[in-house]
Formats: structure tokens, sequence, C-alpha cells
């Protein structure tokens, strides 16, 4: 108690506490803000009529605008009410139930500003990582890495508002991520090559605000006090928020429907041996010559809807498939094979259009899946040169190295297709075979998206 | 067994009966609904407020400002006719309601 006063006077203190109140009330968006002045003021003149009242009644100033408060509701009832008026029912359920505020801004302990600061940085990253990754995915895997990022966007973006108005679902939440993060960095550090160090800048920002958060429980509890069970709909959603994300790298690894796969690919291989004519750049005409004519036919049934992203319709640089071939029986250490291309040369055509659709050599990052005993005869496939109904055929000319009677090769042929499957068959003197799939020649990297501030080092 | 609880249509119609008789503003409309049920309607007295928002936006009240001496202004709401029709259509059901639910409770 305080003394009463006189009631038609109020003090600063009283005013400053009133309009505190009804701001709490209006934070959260329930008010659309062309009306929340207007709002605003109608429930300050009621807190202070009420006041008033109370004063007459025989309250000191300070209870008497601590009994209007209370008699007016809670500002997290209210702000829902609020919301069902001006909002839609889906707002309303959703938005409106998590994001009223409770607790006035005065009374938020400071590591509520560090938990948002850990939502805010993440919420960048994540952000930042999703406009690189989301140019280059397939459409299917961008479409899935987009609404399981943005689910999770959505509900960091609401905890970081709701976390500032006292909701407890918010502190819980945000505990929550700081805990995924610091699992997180521990698992990016024990994942980590022998050799290589990796600072888990994020791990350690969510350790340092665990512990603040350990130290401050009691006065977080209190800031918090006030807020609503958000129900267990509601609650089931947010934990689908934060676990959904983290499935992106599984998703990401199924199968994405637009793509083309092994089945979609044929490779006929057909070898010819014979004697004949050969004409050598250098030398010119040799007759008499052995010869193996080694045809590669790769027909697509399908192609890859934008194989490397909407980025890859602006660079293509990198992209594309390759093929090559080794011969088989070379006895390993001799320096050069006893077989070579006649004129370092190959025909890389379209059969149907008789374009040319690759080249000698290839720059393509799928040319890392053949063996490295092929390289020296690799192709490259231009991108744009595999389309749904078309044939490439490779045609390769080989001469023996030596005049002396050259055993014929058996000859093995890989084609890689992007970064994704790789099919490989063997052909001897008058076969025609099939190339069939085979596994990757290294497994590949465990896909788990970039950990958040992980810088690893070589 | 809970006491029987107003819903919001019920709420509205309470606030519309009020503001038939007289234009009233939020802090008088809370008080006669205390007095006028005994306090057996005693809800939150902040309720009253969205519920008012709701019948503005809805065309059944028109609110408008008047200046007070010696304190805030205050926001009086009047009847439109939608809301005179609104009210006649919900106190005629409201009737048939109390009537049916009194033909069982009463006997």
């Amino acid at each position: 108690m305080t003394g009463q006063g006189d009631p038609s006077v109020i003090t600063p203190g009283s005013e400053a506490r009133l309009r505190a109140q009804v701001a709490t009330i209006l934070t959260g968006g329930a008010v659309p803000a062309h009306l929340r002045d207007d709002v605003a003021e109608e429930l300050y003149g009621h807190l202070v009529e009420r006041m008033r009242a109370h004063q007459i009644g025989g309250l000191s100033e300070t209870d008497a605008v601590e009994r209007a408060i209370a008699e007016l509701g809670t500002a997290d009832q209210l702000g829902r009410d609020f919301g069902r008026t001006y909002h839609s029912q889906l707002w309303a359920s959703t938005v409106g139930v998590l994001l009223p505020a409770v607790a006035p801004r005065d009374q938020r302990p400071a590591v509520v500003g560090w938990l948002r600061f850990t939502l805010g940085l993440v919420m960048l990253i994540a952000g930042i990582g999703l406009a690189f990754l989301l140019p280059q995915a397939t459409p299917v895997r961008a479409l899935i890495t987009l609404v399981a990022e943005a689910f999770g966007l959505w509900a960091i973006g609401l905890a970081l508002g709701a976390l500032a108005r006292g909701q407890r679902w918010a502190l819980l939440y945000a505990i929550a991520v700081c805990v995924g993060l610091l699992a997180w960095g521990v698992e990016s550090v024990l994942a980590t090559p022998s050799g290589s160090i990796t600072i888990p800048l994020g791990a350690i920002l969510a350790a340092g605000v665990l512990l603040a958060v350990y130290a401050a429980w009691d006065r977080l509890k209190a800031f918090v006090a006030g807020s609503a069970p958000i129900g267990r709909k509601m609650g089931a959603v947010l934990l689908l928020s934060l676990m959904i994300p983290a499935t992106v790298p599984v998703l990401a690894a199924l199968p994405d429907p637009t793509q083309a796969g092994p089945d979609d690919l044929a490779v006929r291989l057909s070898m010819r041996c014979d004697r004949g004519d050969v004409v050598f750049d250098g030398t010119g005409n040799v007759s008499d010559v052995q010869r193996v004519t080694l045809v590669a036919d790769m027909s697509w049934q399908r192609s890859d809807l934008l194989p490397n992203g909407v980025a890859g319709l602006f660079n293509s640089s990198g992209f594309g498939d390759s093929a090559g071939f080794r011969l088989l029986d070379e006895t390993p250490d001799l320096a050069l094979p006893t077989w070579l291309l006649a004129n370092g040369d190959v025909s890389v055509v379209d059969l149907a259009t008789g374009e040319q659709a690759g080249w000698f050599g290839s720059t393509a990052s799928s040319v890392a899946l053949l063996p490295e005993t092929i390289g020296s005869f690799t192709i490259g496939i231009a991108p744009t040169a595999v389309r749904g109904g078309h044939t490439i055929r490779a045609t390769w000319l080989l001469t023996p190295v030596s005049d002396a009677g050259a055993a014929w090769p058996r000859i093995e042929v890989a084609y890689a297709h992007l970064d994704r499957f790789l099919l490989e068959g063997t052909v001897s003197c008058g076969e025609t075979t099939t190339a069939h799939p085979v596994p990757l020649p290294t497994p590949p990297s465990r896909q788990m998206p970039a950990n958040p501030f992980g810088i690893p080092y070589p | 067994m809970t006491a029987p609880r107003l819903d919001r249509g019920d709420y509205a119609l309470l606030l519309l009966s009020l503001v038939s008789e007289r234009e009233m503003y939020g802090y008088e409309l809370v008080a006669e609904l205390r007095d006028r049920s005994s306090a057996v309607i005693d809800l939150p007295e902040g309720t009253v407020y969205p519920a008012l928002r709701r019948l503005e936006r809805d065309r059944l009240v028109s609110g408008h400002w008047v200046d007070v001496s010696g304190g805030p202004r205050r926001r009086y709401y009047a009847l439109t006719m939608a809301g005179e029709r609104a009210l006649a259509d919900g106190r005629a059901a409201w009737r048939r309601f109390a009537a049916a639910a009194e033909g069982i409770l009463g006997r």
C-alpha cells in the first residue's frame, strides 16, 4: 500500500505501467498496425477508469493499477482474442497462439538476447545456405529442401519474436536449437578425419548460451510464467519444424523422379578387329595395319530435367558426362599401352542429327567416376547433347604401338553420367555387348549439410 | 457438471442488446453486463474489446470517440441497421433455444 492519493490524478509511474500493459497486449501483430493506436487508447482508457474506481473504493494507486490490469485479463488471452478478430482462423490458431506477448520488455533477462541472437544467426546462415543450394538442386530436391527449410525458418522466426514476448514455447524451442547446434558441432568434430581440424563455432556459441540459460533459469521461468500452453497439436508442429530440416540430407539422397537413372540409358558396345589402311596425321596412309574400331552407342530414353538446377541454365562449366575405356590384359608395369588411338582423336556424334555431341578428353567432374586407367582415352559428352530419344555414338580407332603382330585386345568401357551413376561393359573382337550399372568407385562422401559455423581446415 | 458458458456468439448478442438501448462504451458495457447478470456473467473485462471490434468489423455496430474532460477519450458504440436485424434474429433464435431448453430442464 502506498496511500490512496487523488483518483483524478494519475502519476507518471502508473501511467507508464498501464501503457506498458497495453503495449504488451498489442505486441505480436494481433491488431493491424493502422488500428493499433486506436485500440491502445481504448484499452488504456478502460484501465484508467477501472483504476480510479478501485482508488475510490479504497485501494492505493499501486494496488488499483495492478487490480485493474488483472481484471482486464491476461495479455496472452487478449492478444489471441484480438488475433481472432482481425485475422483468419488459420492465423489465429497458429501465429495467434504462438506470438501473443505475456511479459513486458523491461522484465526480459539478458540471456534472452543471446538466445535470440543464436536463433537469428541460425536463421541467417540457413537462409544463406538455402540461397546457395537451391539454384543448384534438381527440381524435386529443390522443392523438398525449400519446403523443409522454409518450415524450419518459419518456426525459428516465430520463436525469435515470441521469445521476446515471454512465450514459454519459444524459450524451450530456442534451448532445443542450441542443444541441436551443440550436438551437431560435437558430431562434426568427431567426424573430422584425422589430420584435419574442425572448429565448431556454432557449438561453442550454443554451449555458452546454454550455460547462461542454466545460470539465469529462475529469471527465465519468471519471464515466461504468464504464457499459456500452446496445445499438443501446435507443440507437435513445432517439434516437426525442428526435425524436418534435419532430415533434408536424407530426403535429398532419395532418387529425384525428374532425373534419369541407369535404366534410362542403354550403352551398346561393339568392336570390329581387322587389317586395312589407316591415314595417320603425321605419316599419311599406311596399308595393312591392324585396326580396332570400338563403338559405344549411348541411347537415352529420357534426359534429366534441370540436372544442375536453375544454375545449370546459366553455367554448364564442369558439367556433362564422360566415357572412356581401358585395355584389359595389359601388363601392368608397361609404360605405354600396346594399342593407341590412331590419330589421337575420336568421333562423338548424335546419330539422329549428325551433330558433334562431345570431344576427346573430358574436364567434367563426372570423369572422376571413371577408373583411373581409363583416363587417357576419355571423351566428354556435351550436357546439351543428352536428350531423350537420341543416341550418341562414340567411335575410337585404335592401332597397335608396334608393327609386330599385336594380340587383339579386350576392352572395358565405362560411361559416367554426371556424378550419379556409372555403366561398364567389356567387349572383344567381333562382339556386341551392353554395359551394366556398377557401384560408384568410391563411396560418395557423407551428405551432411555444412555445419553452421564449422570451419574445416585441411 | 460445469456451469453453462457463453460462447462468442452469445456474448456478441448481449453486447448488441445493450447498445440497442443507448450508445455505450466498453467500460460501461462491462459494468452493465456484470450488474444486470448479478455477476453471473463476469468475463475478464478486456474480452469486451475484441468482441466490440468484431461487431464493428462486421458493421453491426459503429464506434466513435467522445472527449472526456480530465480523462482519456471514450469510444462509444451504437447499433447499426444491420446490427438491429442481427439482434432481432439473434433474440428470436435465443428465445427458441431457451424455450426448448426450459421445456427439457424445467420439468
